[in-house]
């Protein structure tokens, strides 16, 4: 049975307090956004991940610090420091995509995954990739893992960009029908 | 935004900058809005799809069947392999998963090569359908299938103590069953 969505206001409360499962939460609950944002504005993914982690490092100040004074427009505040940020580092996050592109594979072996945890979300993963095909799959590594847009998938996959938006759109939601049930392995 | 009728496009368009600055504006508000409440349900969903795809695919976990190589690369990581070598036979009988296993490699020494396509249909034994592999991959020096597999999908899957697996090939749109056979785990 899933637990009830605790009221955002409540959150903040706690959030202000120092109690860690709030703030935890509240990040949960922006982390995806956050990245949305980022994807939209920088094209390396860890780009995106170390703009996720500026973002919700400034909304847990605030919080802390009790400079959110309306808990019930934090989508607004959040969103706002979102776009500050934004402002001044799209540049410096470009010169550092720039700079990954060239030298970052020199660092792979020292990046942390922040999977610990999630054993059975990746294995769900696994076994719903498993069954799509080999094209759909292609289209899930291209565009999530490696965060290549419409016209680099289609030229990949030789198909026109048209076709690999489509494609990717039904392969997102056919992935997201496998991973709404329970696993294969444990249905029957 | 769980409310859209396409709601992968939506933040597709919005990630991809297909989305005009103006729209995006507002879709902005929407997508954080919706956050604070616990909702955003797609962005989550992809935020999953990535950050864990991230993991699978240095693993080989977008592979399906893979090959002799993609192993030695991942032993050479300095990753827990557990190489499984499994004759061709009508009864597999693989050993149990060891405990500090990451990954799990079933070599199944049987030649693929020739087909444009190979899927496995794996069913219980009362014939209850449990899943289609789709589009695995092969070896393409002897043919034969690596299946890698991360180890806690491994022992689930070996939860299932008896089941019959079909290896399909299609060839020129013509699929034939080309070998069955049964597994039955520790």
């Amino acid at each position: 049975m899933t637990p009830p969505v605790e009221a955002v206001s409540a959150l903040v409360q706690q959030a202000r307090q120092g109690l860690l499962p709030a703030e935890s939460e509240l990040c949960r609950r922006f982390a995806p956004a956050v990245r949305a944002f980022a994807r939209r504005r920088l094209r390396s993914v860890e780009a995106v991940e170390e703009f996720a982690q500026d973002v919700l490092l400034a909304l847990v100040e605030a919080l802390r610090t009790g400079r959110v004074e309306d808990p019930e427009r934090l989508g607004g505040f959040v969103l706002g420091i979102c776009r500050n940020l934004a402002h001044d580092r799209v540049r410096q996050r470009e010169r550092r995509t720039l700079l990954w592109e060239t030298y970052g594979r020199a660092l792979e072996s020292v990046s942390v995954e922040a999977v610990e945890g999630e054993s059975y979300e990746i294995a769900h993963l696994e076994d719903c990739l498993s069954q799509l095909s080999k094209r759909a799959r292609e289209v899930v590594r291209l565009g999530y893992v490696e965060a290549r847009d419409h016209e680099q998938v289609a030229a990949a996959l030789a198909i026109s960009p048209a076709n690999a938006r489509v494609l990717r759109h039904r392969t997102l939601s056919s992935l997201r029908d496998c991973m709404s049930k329970r696993m294969s392995w444990e249905a029957a | 935004m769980t409310s859209s009728p396409a709601p992968f496009e939506a933040l597709d368009a919005y990630q991809s900058g297909d989305m005009s600055d103006a729209e995006a504006a507002g879709f902005e508000q929407e997508l954080f809005a919706s956050a604070a409440g616990g909702g955003a349900d797609e962005a989550r969903f992809i935020d999953l799809v990535s950050r864990l795809g991230r993991f699978l695919d240095g693993r080989g976990g977008f592979d399906i069947g893979s090959s002799r190589a993609r192993v030695d690369e991942l032993l050479r990581r300095g990753l827990r392999v557990q190489l499984i070598e499994l004759e061709p036979g009508p009864v597999l009988r693989p050993p149990a998963i060891d405990d500090d296993a990451e990954i799990v490699v079933s070599h199944i020494r049987q030649d693929v090569r020739g087909y444009d396509s190979i899927d496995v249909v794996v069913e219980k034994a009362d014939g209850t359908l449990l899943k289609t592999f789709r589009d695995i991959g092969w070896d393409p020096i002897d043919g034969s299938v690596y299946a890698v597999c991360e180890a806690p999908l491994a022992r689930i899957s070996a939860q299932q103590k008896h089941i019959r697996s079909r290896v399909i090939a299609t060839k020129d749109g013509q699929s034939q069953t080309i070998a069955v056979f049964e597994t039955i785990s520790p």
